[in-house]
């Protein structure tokens, strides 16, 4: 009568079974039993069986206790655990795996099938396994809540052996089965990608300022020493122009008139000077700032009109120009720029000749790999091998004023104008045997 | 001593060359003074090449005068080669500039040289030139 109803027809049968073999022994085998009440409610029990042999024959005595209040702990435990947001999952005290909730399911690819029983080592990675077991055991000796690992960095191991970086906090738990640990698993890898990020791009934004940093280092440097060159060059004619005025004043009585006026002579000379390096300095400034557009430009034209510009120089220094014999190539470039760069070669090659000598000088174009090169080539007096990089640079000459007048800036024009252009300037050269400079740019493609 | 005294000048500034002749004649009237007019042909000069082979035109000099800043070979690449070369390890020099950069004084004072900054009237030039004769004295 205090069996429900659905187990009625066997339970004769399992107590035949038990005064078969009578000995004390937990009623149901890992089944779940219930009772019955009188008005006909079931109530979860445990039921405990003891064989009672008396004169009066053999009896069973069956203690039972009543567990609906330990169902319901356990039912609200097993809820708590499934809806926690972190993966959980519980050991004995061997390691072996007893419980897991569908995070920690989810969060290392396994089927709670699986993961029951087996030791909680399968998912710590391999480089860790080792030492786990230690640890485990190190926290069932001082058994207390806290977070896993102190400081390292801990990874869960994936069922297809990948790894994920993880936090982890240690509780534990004291039942009358025996200790567990109760371990509350966090997937850190989002957290751990987003701080990867910001340290990229601290690191980055770092790198930049550097870049930045030096560049600026660069050009503060390259200013002071074009600041340091002006200085130096504009002071020259000054000295000049101020000393032969002291001059003049201090001695101007007793000096034949045409001391004097020689010495006037230098000071407008030098005044002249003064004022040719101020407009090539600002040429050169304007060659570096002025708006560049890129774009195919035909250097035939550029080279016509170049050569129109100085059909004067080309008479008063008898040279004889020959301009390209095959049809020049279209490049890419700024017309402007080009034509400054080439205006600057031309009147190189028609100054620097040999005193007494007429300049012969060709202009050349020719393509290869995509790049087109126009060249010009001299009869002039050369340039030696030592100072090839020197002569690019502002305010540089390798001839006295006196002898081949200039400031210097010519070539610097030049070379920063290509250099505007993304293209490519060199030489040729031998002393004596005339200078060959060209200029490289990228060919535009065929109309 | 002074009777001996040989100046060569390098630099490539005509009207420099003018007044630093007449500064040095108006402190060292015997001195005998030689003028180059860059780097390559101080060096040139001193080491005797060419038509610089012929002493008694071209006499070595007993004290130079270097500008800066000039084709060819500066004035601080001179005084280099010729602290390189054995014969010249000890002459007197003096590094003329136009304007004082800290580099330049420093390489010169490295080589054992003298720094002067081109004064832009002559009557302190007058007066540096002046105190570069004392102080040899």
């Amino acid at each position: 009568v205090l069996v429900p109803e659905r187990f009625r027809g066997k339970h004769p049968g399992y107590r035949e079974g038990f005064f078969h073999e009578p000995h004390a022994r937990p009623m149901g085998a890992g089944r779940d039993l219930f009772g019955r009440r009188k008005d006909g409610s079931e109530m979860p029990v445990e039921i405990g069986l003891n064989p009672l042999r008396t004169a009066e024959g053999h009896f069973v005595l069956a203690s039972i206790v009543d567990i609906t209040e330990r169902k319901r702990a356990q039912q609200l435990f097993r809820t708590a655990v499934e809806s926690a947001p972190n993966g959980i999952v519980m050991v004995d005290a061997k390691g072996a795996i007893v419980l897991v909730n569908q995070q920690a399911e989810r969060m290392f690819g396994y089927a709670r099938e699986e993961l029951l029983g087996r030791s909680i080592e399968a998912l710590v990675p391999g480089r860790y396994q080792k030492a786990h077991p230690a640890m485990r055991q190190g926290f069932f000796h001082d058994p207390k809540a806290r977070p896993m690992g102190a400081g390292r960095d801990l990874h869960g191991l994936r069922k297809d052996n990948s790894e994920f970086p993880v936090e982890i906090g240690l509780n534990p738990i004291r039942t009358d089965e025996g200790e567990f640990v109760l371990a509350s698993i966090v997937d850190i890898s989002e957290r751990k990608r987003a701080e990867e990020a910001v340290r990229q791009a601290n690191a980055d934004l770092e790198r930049r300022v550097a870049d930045r940093t030096s560049e600026l280092k660069q050009s503060i440097e390259e200013l002071e020493r074009f600041t340091y060159t002006v200085a130096h060059d504009l002071r020259a004619p000054l000295r000049a122009v101020h000393r032969f005025s002291e001059l003049v004043a201090a001695r101007g009585k007793d000096l034949p008139p045409e001391t004097t006026a020689e010495y006037l002579g230098y000071v407008t000379g030098a005044a002249k000077k003064m004022d040719r390096l101020i407009e090539d300095l600002l040429a050169y400034s304007k060659i570096g700032r002025a708006e560049m557009k890129l774009q195919p430009v035909d250097t035939g034209a550029v080279i016509e009109e170049v050569l129109a510009s100085l059909a004067v120089q080309i008479q008063d220094s008898g040279a004889q120009v020959r301009p390209p014999t095959s049809r020049p190539p279209r490049v890419i470039g700024d017309r402007f720029l080009l034509g400054q760069a080439l205006t600057n070669l031309l009147t190189n090659a028609l100054k620097f000749v040999p005193a007494g000598q007429a300049p012969r000088i060709s202009v050349d174009t020719s393509v290869a790999g995509g790049r087109a090169r126009i060249s010009i080539r001299d009869n002039g007096l050369g340039i030696e091998p030592q100072y090839r990089e020197r002569i690019f640079r502002i305010f540089e000459r390798l001839q006295s004023s006196d002898q081949y007048p200039g400031t210097g800036i010519g070539l610097a024009i030049v070379s920063k104008a290509v250099e505007r252009m993304g293209g490519r300037l060199d030489f040729t050269s031998a002393p004596g045997a005339g200078s060959c400079f060209w200029i490289e740019l990228d060919e535009a493609g065929r109309r | 001593m002074s009777a001996e005294r040989v100046i060569l000048i390098a630099d490539d500034d005509p009207s420099d060359v003018f007044f630093l002749r007449q500064a040095l004649a108006e402190s060292c009237p015997r001195a005998q003074i030689r003028e180059v007019r860059d780097g390559q042909d101080a060096v040139d000069y001193l080491s005797g090449e060419g038509h610089y082979a012929d002493r008694a035109l071209f006499p070595l000099p007993t004290e130079v005068f270097l500008d800066v800043k000039m084709p060819r070979r500066t004035g601080l690449e001179v005084l280099k080669w010729m602290r390189d070369h054995e014969n010249f390890r000890a002459t007197r020099v003096t590094v003329l500039s136009g304007s004082q950069l800290a580099g330049d004084k420093q390489q010169a004072v490295l080589l054992s040289a003298e720094y002067m900054v081109k004064p832009v009237d002559y009557e302190t030039l007058r007066q540096l030139v002046a105190a570069y004769f004392r102080d040899v004295i």
